[in-house]
Order: C-alpha cells, then structure tokens, then sequence
C-alpha cells in the first residue's frame, strides 16, 4: 500500500480500538507478564500424555451358564443379551463369543459417549432384564474396561532362586507400599504363585481309611468356623466371645479328623500329603535380558518374575504418578526387596509421556529459532525482535487455555503449536511491517501512527485470520476415534490464532512504540532483485495473451499430471503410518490342545530370537496367560485371553533417542526368524506394534456373515488359506475358525447309577474334585495379604487318561464304594467350538497383519478378486460401510480399512465445509460471488506441491498428510486474499489494470515469501516424525507450489475476469 | 523485556536431553562352562506304557515354583524346559508334558548349572541309571 494514500481517517475499526487502548496502557505489560506466568505454570501442571486421551467406553459382560454348549449358550444368552443391549442409545458395536458353559458380549459405546452415564446405562438395563435370564445361568459379570485400568507402571521382581510364592509375597508387600501412592488406581499382580494350602488326596489311603472326598470336603469346612458368639459380663466387665477352631497352617489342616477307622481317629494327613505352597502351575511368566541390558545380569537366560502392574487414576498426571511410584520403589529396594531379587522397571509411561513431550518441545523451540532467523533476515533486528517477543507469549496462552479446559499436554497438541507457528507469526508481521511504513513517513506521531497503521490493515488480517481459524474448526466433527486423536489440532490453532490476533493488536504495537526506529530503515521500500524479476515476469504474461494462456494451460497440466501420481500409485493411501516405539508385543496361540509346557518352549524360543537383537533390553515372557495390558490389547479385548495355549512377549528397547534404528526395522529383521518358528511349531504368532493413533482389531479383517454357520466357517477357512495365504506383505493370517480339539464326554449312565443309588450330580462333583480339584474355604493367616485357599486335589499321575475312572469312587446311601468306571461311559468326540457374533449376527473373522505397505491395496486386489470369483461355490456380496444382507453370505472388510475410509471421507467432507465456509466469508468481505472464487484458486494449486511431494520422499498419503491439506487452504486463502486486496487498493487509487496487477505483486512478493518461508522453516522439524511427517510435507511442498503459482495465477486471474467485466461481459479481448 | 526469558526452561530441557548418556550395556552374564554328565533320551526306550517320556526323578530341578529339567540346547548351553510330572518314584519320574524323547538332559549336580550355562558332556552310558523300566 506504499503508493496508495492513506485512507481518510474515519471511525476506528475494532482493531484499531484495541491498538488505541493498548499501545499506551500499562494494562499491557500485565498482559505479558499474565501471559508468560500463566504459560510456564500450564507447562508445568497440565498432566502430560504421549496421545490424547480417547473416551470409548466399552465393557465386558460374562455370564456362566454350566454345562450348556456354545449353540445353547449363543441361543439362550448371547443372542437375547445383545438383542437388549443394542437397544441402548450410544450403542456403537456388540460383539459376542459363546464358548462352552460360557457366554461374553463386549458392548463397544460410540467414541466419546460419557463412560460413567454409559456404565450406569448397561449396568441398569442388565439389571431390569435380569428375569429373562434363562434358568441356570449365573449372575452376569459386567467388567469395564477403561483406558485408565491400563498399567501407566510395570515393574519386574526376578528370582530364580526364590519360589514364586515367596516372590509372590514380596511383590505383595511392595504393592501394599505402592498403592498408597496419592494418585495410583488399580494395583495388581502378575505371575508368581499365590500361596495355598494343597491337600493331595491318596486315593488308595482314603479306601483303605474308608473315607470319601464329599466326608473330607465336609469336615474341613465345618472344622474351619470361628463366629462370634456373643459376650460374657461379670465382675463388672464384658468380654466378647469367639467360639470354633480357625485353621491357621498347613499342620492345623493335617490335624482335622475325618473319620474314625477302628476305633481311632483318622487325621487328614494320614490319607494326603499336605503343604503349604504354589499348587498347580497354570502360567510362567519369566523376564530375558537382551544385549543393550544395563544392569547386572542374573545367572540365568530367563527368570521367573512377578509383575508389579500399577494404574493411575483419571485426570492425574501420568508422569508425577510414575515419579512417585519409582520414588517409593527406590526406597523400599534393600529394605523390603531383598538385593537378591532383580528390579526392571518394564514400563514407565510417564516417562514415556514426559520424554515425548519434551522432545516436542526441544522441536517447537528449534522451529521457533529458525523462524527467527528468518524474520532476523527478511525485516531486521528490531522488528524480528518485537515479532519474536509474540511467539512464546501466544504459545503460553495456548498451553494456559488447554489446562484451563482440562486438556492434557500431548503429541499431538504440540504438533498443532509447531503447525501453528508458522502461521502465528504473520499477524504480528503485517502489523510490524505497517507501523513500520507508517513510521517512515516524517512527522508522524508514534501513537497515532501505529493506530493508523493497525487500522488500516485491521479488516484483512481479521478475515484472513478467521479464514485460517474455519478451515480447522469442521475437524472438530471427525468421527470415530479419529476425531478425539486429532481434536488438540482443531483446538488449539484456532486458539493461536485469535490469540496471535490479540497479541498482533495489542503487544505488538505497544512495543513498536517503544522500540520499532522510524527512518534509516533496511530500504526495503526499494523493489529488489526479486520484485524487479518478478514484474518483468509479469508484465510480459499480461502483455502476451498466448503466453498467458500458455502459462494457465501449463498449470492445468500440471495439476492433471499431478492427480495421475495416487492413481498410478506412486503415492499410496494409508490411514497412519507406523510409529518408532520403545516396545513391541509378539503374541502367540499354540494349536489347540496344547499344554502349557509346549506354549512355555515356543515363548521361550521367541525370547531366544529376540535376544539376538542388539536393541533389545529386557522382554517379559508370559505363557498360559498374557502379560501386562496395554491400550490397543485393550480395546483388541486380550483381558479374555487364558488358558494353557495362549501366551505373549513384550520386547523392551534401548529408548528411541538412543538408538539410531527405529523398532519398525527392528520387527522386520526378527520377522524371518518368527515366521520360521511360527511355521516349525505351527503356532499362530502375531507381531504386535503398538499403532500410533487409534488401535484396531487387526489390519485387515474380513468379517463373513451368511445364514449357515458351517458354511461361513468353511468359507472363512477358504479365504484364510487360500485368498489370504497368497497375497503377498501379508503377515500373522489368521482366522476364529476353531482348530479340532477333542472332548471326553463323561456321561453318567443313568440306570447303572439308579441301580447304585448314586446321583448322577454326585458323580459329577467327585469328579471334578478329582481332574480339576476343590476349594474348601481359606485357612486364616491373619498377616497373609492375599487369601490363602485350601485346595484338593489328587495327584496327576492318577489321572492321566479318561480310562483310569476305575481309581475313583463314589460312596452310595448304604456306605458302598462304587468305582465310577462302574456307572459311567466315556465318549470321545470333537470338542465344542466357540461361535462369534456381531451385532447380532453370527460371523467369522479373518484376520492378517501388514509386514510391510498399505493394507488399502491387497484389500482392493482381493475386493476385486471376490468380485469375479465365489468362494465354495458361493458368490460373497461385499461391503465395506453398510451391513451385509443376512440372507446371503457376505463379506464384510473391517480392520484398518474401515478406519481409513472412515478418516478420509470425514476428512474429505471437513475439507469440504471448510471450503465452504471460507468462500462465504469471502462473498461477505467483498460483496461479489466472483472474487472469492479467484481468491480460492489458490487451493488446488496446493496439490500441485504436496502429491510430488510425498513423491519424493516416498510417503504415505495419511491422515496427517490431509490434515495439512485442509490446513492450507487456510493458509493460501490469506495470501491471495492479501494480494486480491492490495490490487483493488491500487485500482482504487487509479492505477491501471496492468500496473495495479503488477504493483501489487511486487509489493506483496516480500511478505507473501516471509510468510510461506516461515511455515516451511517451522514445520521442517516435524518431517522427520513418522507419524506427523505427512502432515510436515503437505505443509511444505503445498505452500511452496502454492505460493509460487498464486503469485502469478491469482493476479492473472484477476485480470481477466477483470478484463472480462469490464468490457461488459464480452469475452476478454485483449490488446 | 528480555526476550529469552520464557525459553530456559526449553533451554534447560534441550541441554539436558544432549547431556543425558546412555548408561552403557552391561556385559554378557559370566557363565562359566561346567562339565557335567548328561543323558540322551531315547523313543521308544524312554517311553512308559502310556506313552510318556521317564526320566531319572534327580534330573528335575525347580526354577522359582517351576518343575523343570535342563536340556543341553543346540549350542551347548542348559536350557531350563518347563515340564508336568505325573507319577513319580524314589529314581525315576513320569514326563507328562514337555519333553518328547530326543532331548539330552543335563544330570546333576547343578549347583554352577544356569539356565544357558554352557555344559560340556561327560562321557557316559546313554542309558539312563533308570534302566530299569
């Protein structure tokens, strides 16, 4: 506008108003100093995590019904439980699995419904319906499950030389230490061996003693009572009155009598062994050593170990709870954990948390230097320094604002600050730039002058801004969980935004006043090199009507050829890339049928295979039971996982800022080896990295759905051996197709028994006590901190096979003993299999990972694929977004395709109403429909930059990368918005079309180039970030291409429309 | 107005990041080699009527509450192997789950045997002390 008068002083703009009281108040420096305290408080109390927060409400509910099959559990309580659950509102999915005399529904609550108002909601609609449960059935167990029961602190006692019940006991005193932590939630243990009294029956001693497991059962719990019975008073005192015989030790439980065998009492210990120990083993858990270990190793390879698991309690600060906990930790080792036991911390997400937002921050910081140097070159010391000034107080009140509204520090609020930088900076900017203008001028007063100047530049920075500002706020409305992942983005640029807005106002001028020189500027007044360049460029397009044409159609081609890059599929489509992690989690399922000790050799062979890595420092071994939860094993609903043939490895690396390779390439290099053992033992085992935005089930998943069971079954085993196993890059197939297993079938013969005078529910009990064994009840051992059950059992070798029921005896009415052989027939036959439901519907699942690539495309090949062949004969209707028909078998493809699809249509609709939402703003700014598209040509011309872009670098197109998509068209309206203005500037002071078209661009080159400099420099930093990057290159390569081309094709585009109208709506002659 | 003044706390932070080393990793555990007499399990000989693989009872070691035994892995080393025991007498034990009858156990005395400690083999009968059976 240096050519332009300046316009005639009228009333004051609100900007100017704001400047006016400002710029003398002393109300300033309180701001700032408000600001920066506000700021640093914020830093340091808002709680840190390393993602937000995801709210997904979800819960488990368990019901037992003994004794039924899976079909009669699906029938009878599956089926109706999920048919009175999805009556609910805020219902997202449920998903139910009948399993033999057991039936599971997880309820999964839409993304961000309220978790307390849901559970009450389940909790009170299960109750209501709880006449409806069939007879027979238990009391259903409804188990939330909530991000924060998920351990924030693991903590590894190893001993080898220890039992686990003695580890077990020390880990229980550590815990009681740790809970009282202000802060922790739920505490518990994992692995070692809880303390129990195991009385181990002889079968031979109790005949010849003539004593039955109902006498002994009998006589433990009526022996084992101690109540209070009232109070004696005399002499003027009261004394109350305990009356029984508590069992306090193994010896007391050896002493109960019985019966009686001639005459003389017979002691429990005379016909079982009794001890006080471990019992039964059902899991191992052990903790390996890898090269990168630091402390002292033990002797052993793999230790036996208890794990210290330790929640923390919503809306705490993660990274305080885990100091604290360390803390007590440290204090107790010597004292109640003796030297001998090895300590590892296994997993400190605070840590975690605190060390990623630092680096964050050591980023932001850095990206905020290079801004600086960049304003230091293109406007000089002095205003450098004022803009300068700005950035941190309006990234203060940002952080201010988020802990105000309870937000938390995370990664994803700081990549929004170091996306925001670029454009924050801008504001004060323009208004530095003008003031200082202004000040050029000789004898102008410093207040009035900065007035002026803000008032003059008031209405375009505001619209500008506010542009920025609506092309975040639609992301606020993304769905699913990605919406809550990527909600700080939306909120908080638009908070910086407004506050640059403020600041720009108020702090900026005020220190102008007082610091900003007025004359012997940098003559940056004089056209340079660049602007002299540029307009001759530019005159010579506007002088050439081919030329013109030439350059427009060279534009479109460009942008064509552009478009061609995801279609040739030389940029591929993913949701999110994978993220460089401190850990990873290999699970396995041995085939069925396994015993513990085979899931224990294939465990044990993966912690061998792992430990070759040099970066791996520790890993837990878990067999029989999974390790430590995390969130994505959460919500993947592994808290159901037991029993023998289950089993997992979480593998701890050297920290990420220590290692020069990251843990996608650590996976891919054990890979080979896994696959190998995978295939030797045939177990299914699965590499499991932690996803860096919202986990899904697995990767890819087809989920069958059809009217016959046995046939969606046959047809899941089809797709999972032979669509699935050919694919190439696909990893961990898998399917819920059951593998045969066998079953015994006793059945209790019922005239045989009747002729006996058995009941067929004795039989059934004595044999329970017998292959699984009994609970009766709990010695008292006051100081024991867990209960200490006692427990029958007979000794394995006893029952090794379902022929040896010869060994087992029921005791008829009259006192006979009748060998159960006698009554009973055993029937071998194929063992029950578990049936999946969703949403009601009986499905299957088929399930593979990614070693490598986009799950988008082996989806669309095997999409294709299904399209033309049948699978069984059957022809699978497919659908990606819609349910499938249940009167046909279907396909339905869920996992992280689903997810995908999900991001980029919301995105692509955010993206649509954002456009929308700007081009109204803009016909409102001025008052033509005409402009505002000239104006917003910008926006396409940014995928000219941003698919080469990720071209060169070999990216993925993400979700992020679509973030800075929407993102710049915020950022590209405002410069040719800046540039559209000062052209009606200089035509309102009477320059011709040509000349106003040529100024303008010139004048506006410097800081157009300033701006897009300072968002390329501020963003660079996130490139290298796995997961942001995309975002870092949209942001990049789409403002340079943008900005290069809206310096020739916008004004061009304004010529000829202006041309156009101009001759009254006759097509443009030119010259 | 000092300019720096809301950044040493980044400041501190990033010096602090550069000034933290890594602890370097401790060497690998000493595991002294021990000689020790070991035995070669055999199928069908080491099988008892059911089918189950016998061994001699002292060749069991507890690691913690784990019952177990030491199989002399591929590169020489004792490797812990978790096992079920069914039936037990004075001098053998019945293997339930576990081994699978080709493995080579370590015999006692275990004191300085680890698990991954490297054993060198005594020479000695392939049959067990148990032949018995």
């Amino acid at each position: 506008m240096a050519a332009v008068d300046p316009k005639p002083e009228g009333p004051l703009n609100i900007s100017g108003r704001l400047t006016r009281y400002f710029i003398n108040s002393k109300i300033t420096v309180l701001v700032v100093i408000v600001a920066i305290l506000a700021g640093i408080l914020a830093l340091h109390t808002t709680p840190r995590t390393e993602n937000p927060q995801i709210v997904v409400p979800a819960a488990n509910i368990i019901v037992m019904k003994p004794g039924a099959s899976p079909r009669e559990v699906k029938n009878l309580v599956v089926d109706p439980l999920q048919a009175i659950l999805r009556g609910m509102r805020g219902i997202h999915h449920t998903y139910g699995l009948a399993l033999d005399s057991m039936g599971v529904v997880t309820v999964k609550f839409q993304v961000g419904e309220n978790r307390v108002a849901s559970l009450v909601r389940l909790y009170n609609k299960i109750m209501s319906n709880m006449n409806r449960m069939p007879p027979g059935t238990q009391q259903p167990i409804i188990q939330p499950l909530d991000v924060n029961q998920v351990p924030i602190v693991t903590i590894s006692l190893a001993s080898a030389a220890m039992s686990g019940v003695q580890l077990r006991a020390i880990a229980t005193e550590v815990l009681h230490h740790l809970r009282r932590v202000p802060g922790t939630s739920r505490a518990y243990l994992i692995g070692g061996e809880r303390r129990k009294i195991n009385i181990v029956l002889h079968p031979r001693l109790m005949r010849r003693y003539d004593v039955t497991l109902d006498d002994i059962r009998k006589v433990v719990q009526a022996t084992n009572v101690e109540i209070p019975s009232g109070h004696f008073t005399n002499h003027n005192r009261r004394a109350t009155i305990h009356a029984g015989t508590m069992l306090r030790s193994a010896k007391d439980v050896g002493r109960v009598v019985v019966s009686l065998y001639n005459h003389r009492p017979v002691y429990l210990r005379d016909v079982a062994t009794i001890t006080d120990g471990a019992g039964r083993i059902k899991t191992v858990h052990e903790i390996g050593f890898g090269p990168a270990y630091t402390q002292a190793r033990p002797h052993d390879i793999d230790v036996p170990e208890v794990t210290i698991a330790i929640a923390k309690r919503a809306g705490t600060n993660a990274v305080t709870v885990a100091d604290a906990v360390l803390h007590k930790l440290s204090a107790l080792q010597g004292r109640i954990i003796p030297d001998t036991v090895h300590v590892n911390v296994t997993r400190d997400d605070g840590q975690r948390a605190n060390s990623a937002v630092n680096t964050l921050i050591e980023h932001l910081f850095i990206a905020v230097a290079t801004v600086v140097v960049l304003l230091v070159v293109f406007l000089g010391w002095r205003a450098a320094a004022i803009v300068t000034i700005t950035i941190p107080l309006i990234l203060f009140v940002t952080l201010a604002v988020d802990d105000l509204e309870g937000q938390t520090i995370n990664r994803i609020t700081l990549f929004a600050l170091i996306l925001s930088l670029g454009l924050l900076v801008d504001d004060s900017i323009v208004v530095i730039e003008n003031i200082f203008r202004h000040y050029a001028q000789a004898g102008v007063d410093r207040v009035r002058g900065a007035v002026s100047a803000v008032n003059e530049i008031g209405r375009p920075t505001n619209l500008a801004t506010l542009a920025v500002i609506v092309a975040f706020l639609p992301m606020l409305y993304v769905s699913g969980m990605m919406g809550p992942y990527m909600a700080p983005i939306p909120k908080n640029v638009p908070i910086a935004m407004i506050t640059s807005l403020f600041i720009a106002y108020t702090v900026a001028p005020w220190a102008a006043r007082m610091w900003l020189k007025g004359k012997g500027g940098h003559g940056h007044d004089q056209p340079g090199i660049l602007q002299r360049g540029y307009a001759r460029i530019m005159r010579g397009l506007l002088s050439r009507p081919w030329a013109r044409r030439g350059f427009l159609f060279g534009i479109i081609l460009a942008f064509a050829a552009v478009l061609a890059l995801p279609a040739l599929r030389i940029v591929s489509f993913k949701m999110l890339p994978r993220n460089n992690n401190n850990s990873f989690d290999i699970t396995v399922r041995t085939h069925a049928g396994s015993t513990l000790e085979d899931t224990n050799r294939v465990i044990t062979a993966l912690g061998d295979i792992v430990r070759g890595n040099r970066y791996v420092t520790s890993y837990d071994l878990s067999a029989g039971a999974m390790g430590a939860i995390n969130f994505s094993g959460l919500l993947r609903g592994e808290t159901l996982k037991k029993g023998p043939a289950v089993g997992e490895v979480q593998v701890h690396l050297v920290r990420k800022s220590e290692r020069p390779v990251s843990s996608i390439a650590i996976v891919r290099s054990l890979r080979p080896a896994i696959d190998q053992l995978a295939a030797r033992t045939r177990a299914m085992i699965k590499i499991v990295q932690h996803p860096p935005g919202p986990p899904v089930r697995a990767t890819i998943m087809a989920e069958v759905f059809g009217p016959n069971y046995r046939k969606v079954r046959a047809i899941a085993n089809d797709l999972r051996y032979g669509l699935f196993a050919h694919r190439p890059h696909l990893a961990g197939i898998d399917s819920t197709v059951p593998h045969r297993s066998t079953q015994y079938i006793i059945k209790v013969d019922r005239k045989e028994a009747a002729l006996h005078g058995v009941s067929a529910a004795q039989a059934a009990w004595t044999l329970k006590g017998f292959l699984s064994g009994i609970s009766a009840g709990a010695v008292h051992i006051p100081r024991a901190k867990e209960p200490v059950p006692i427990r029958f059992r007979v000794p394995i070798a006893d029952h090794i096979g379902p022929y040896d029921l010869g060994k087992i005896f029921v005791t008829n009415p009259e006192g006979r003993e009748i060998p159960l052989s006698a009554i009973v027939r055993v029937i071998k036959r194929r063992g029950p299999e578990p049936i999946y439901q969703k949403d009601g519907r009986d499905v299957e699942y088929v399930t593979a990972g990614m070693s490598q690539g986009s799950p988008v495309y082996p989806v669309l090949h095997m999409w294709q694929y299904l399209k033309h062949h049948t699978v069984d004969g059957v022809h699978l209707k497919q659908d990606f977004m819609k349910d499938p028909s249940s009167l046909h078998y279907g396909l339905r493809w869920s996992g992280e395709m689903r997810l995908t699809l999900n991001v980029f249509r919301d995105l692509g609709s955010a993206f649509g109403v954002a456009i929308l939402l700007i081009y109204v703003i803009l016909v409102g700014y001025y008052r033509s429909f005409a402009i505002p598209v000239i104006v917003m040509g910008s926006i396409p011309l940014t995928i000219i930059g941003v698919f080469p872009g990720h071209a060169a670098l070999g990216q993925y197109f993400t979700a992020t990368s679509m973030i800075g998509v929407i993102a710049l068209a915020g950022v590209v309206v405002r410069n040719s918005l800046l540039l559209i203005d000062f052209i009606l500037d200089y035509r309102r002071g009477g320059h011709s079309l040509t000349e106003a078209v040529v100024q303008a661009g010139a004048v506006r080159l410097r800081p157009i180039m300033l701006t897009a400099l300072a968002i390329v420099f501020g963003t660079a930093i996130m490139v290298m970030d796995p997961v942001f990057g995309g975002l870092a290159i949209s942001l990049i390569f789409g403002t340079l291409a943008s900005t290069i081309l809206t310096l020739f094709v916008i004004p061009l585009g304004y010529f000829a429309y202006a041309n156009f109208s101009e001759r009254g709506g006759r097509a443009p002659r030119l010259h | 107005m000092n300019r720096a003044a809301p950044w040493p706390l980044a400041l501190m932070l990033t010096l602090a990041a550069c000034a933290h080393k890594a602890p370097p990793p401790s060497p690998p555990a000493a595991r002294p080699a021990v000689a020790r007499a070991v035995l070669r399990l055999h199928v069908p000989a080491d099988l008892d009527a059911h089918g189950d693989v016998v061994i001699p009872r002292d060749a069991i070691v507890q690691q913690g509450s784990l019952p177990g035994v030491f199989v002399l892995g591929t590169r020489g080393c004792a490797r812990f192997r978790l096992v079920k025991i069914g039936a037990t007498t004075a001098r053998v034990a019945q293997i339930l789950s576990g081994l699978n009858g080709t493995e080579t156990l370590v015999l006692p005395p275990f004191r300085g045997v680890h698990d991954g400690t490297p054993v060198h083999p005594q020479p000695t009968t392939t049959r067990g002390p148990h032949g018995s059976r």
